[in-house]
């Protein structure tokens, strides 16, 4: 017997519970099955590609075998704990395997307004999903944090799916925020706040790319275009360095050029530190209603 | 070191390099290094020129009735851009002379 449930536009059927993912009904067909499997012994460590198979080994956690996008196999290392283990299966696991379905999986989170969704994407550590939250708490239904699963429609446009349905906060965040840390998931480094989340995928028309400013720095938006837009997405791919390394590139190529011709793309800079977060927070609010009055070009 | 590409070469752009374009910029991809390359509007213009072997005097030619540029610095920079494509393994030049 196994558990459903959905998460960047798939179903998932897993032999264990995956209490991180929103459950979905019991169906016959799944998108994805994961499983518990002894796996013959890995030569390296990181990821490598053998044939048609990805397989991707996280020291003293466990080893993944990801095949054709719809099964990921699962070979735990003695010791390791099942947080441990569905940590890197929800985080390095699935973004290969979302590379391996044709997806294109942004660094980013992602929050709807007015129908459409609009992502926040950064390197680790730069404040994204903090932002996500704050936009939260004034209304804004989150799609995903961390990663953001991107596929495109019969006429090309982009379509960002819902992904797990929490944020994940460090402490100073979670204080900013005002939320209170007893009633949450700690992992050892960060809470994990659960948020209603939206069930349907929406057109994904604009990036917002987090980047630090100096210190007491004005807040400022600007578009990219061409070239410097694609480059910009590039960077902040979901652990870009697999690409490669599981012969996508061409694959790649295209969906991020599809991605920068779909939706608009702007560098989001701020100073860095949490005292300015509600002014960015309302920046991006006062950007998204511009854009959806159509008073922006 | 090769010499560099003077007006009466044939220049096509290499096979192994797959193109996009984006907001009227093309956008290349070296499949073989993964590294990108952006082209702006002149340079995409070029690129678009180069689908077939073409002689080097003649995309002069052709940017000059194109744009508002004078003979001197049309000719030095697309001398300039070309040696770069070249250098990036983006284009190659042809041992035979195009067909007119």
């Amino acid at each position: 017997m196994s558990s459903r449930y959905l998460a960047y536009g798939l179903s998932i059927a897993c032999e264990f519970d995956l209490p991180e993912l929103a459950p979905a009904p019991p169906g016959n067909d799944a998108d994805v099955r994961i499983s518990l499997a002894k796996l013959p012994p890995p030569h390296g460590a990181g990821l490598m590609q053998q044939g048609a198979d990805t397989f991707l080994r996280t020291r003293g956690v466990a080893y993944f075998r990801l095949r054709g996008g719809r099964e990921i196999a699962i070979d735990p290392a003695p010791g390791a704990t099942e947080p441990e283990v569905r940590l890197y299966l929800l985080g390095s696991a699935f973004g290969a395997l979302l590379y391996q379905r044709g997806l294109l999986p942004l660094h980013a989170g992602a929050v709807a307004f007015g129908g459409e969704a609009a992502a926040i994407a950064g390197p680790s550590g730069i404040g994204k999903s903090t932002l996500v939250a704050h936009l939260a708490r004034q209304g804004h239904a989150v799609l995903c944090d961390d990663t953001c699963a991107v596929s495109f429609d019969a006429a090309g446009r982009a379509i960002a799916s819902p992904g797990l349905p929490r944020v994940k906060l460090c402490e100073d965040a979670l204080a900013a925020l005002a939320y209170r840390e007893p009633d949450l998931a700690f992992d050892g480094a960060k809470y994990a706040l659960s948020l209603p989340q939206l069930s349907g995928a929406l057109p994904l028309t604009r990036v917002y790319l987090l980047r630090d400013g100096p210190p007491g720095s004005r807040i400022c938006i600007e578009r990219l275009a061409g070239f410097a837009a694609t480059q910009a997405l590039v960077a902040n791919l979901y652990r870009t360095q697999y690409v490669g390394a599981m012969g996508l590139t061409r694959q790649v190529f295209s969906l991020v050029t599809a991605l920068a011709r779909s939706a608009t793309i702007f560098t989001l800079t701020r100073p860095r530190g949490l005292e300015a977060l509600g002014e960015v927070s309302f920046s991006i609010e006062a950007h998204l209603a511009d854009a959806a009055s159509g008073a922006l070009a | 070191m090769s010499r560099g590409i003077g007006l009466g070469d044939v220049v096509v752009r290499s096979t192994g390099v797959i193109e996009t374009e984006v907001d009227g910029e093309i956008i290349a991809l070296d499949v073989e290094t993964a590294v990108c390359y952006g082209l702006n509007r002149v340079g995409s213009h070029i690129w678009r020129l180069m689908a077939v072997p073409v002689r080097v005097g003649d995309l002069r030619d052709q940017l000059l009735a194109r744009f508002a540029v004078d003979a001197a610095t049309c000719e030095q920079e697309l001398l300039s851009l070309l040696g770069e494509l070249d250098e990036q393994g983006l284009i190659k030049r042809q041992e035979q002379p195009a067909r007119a």
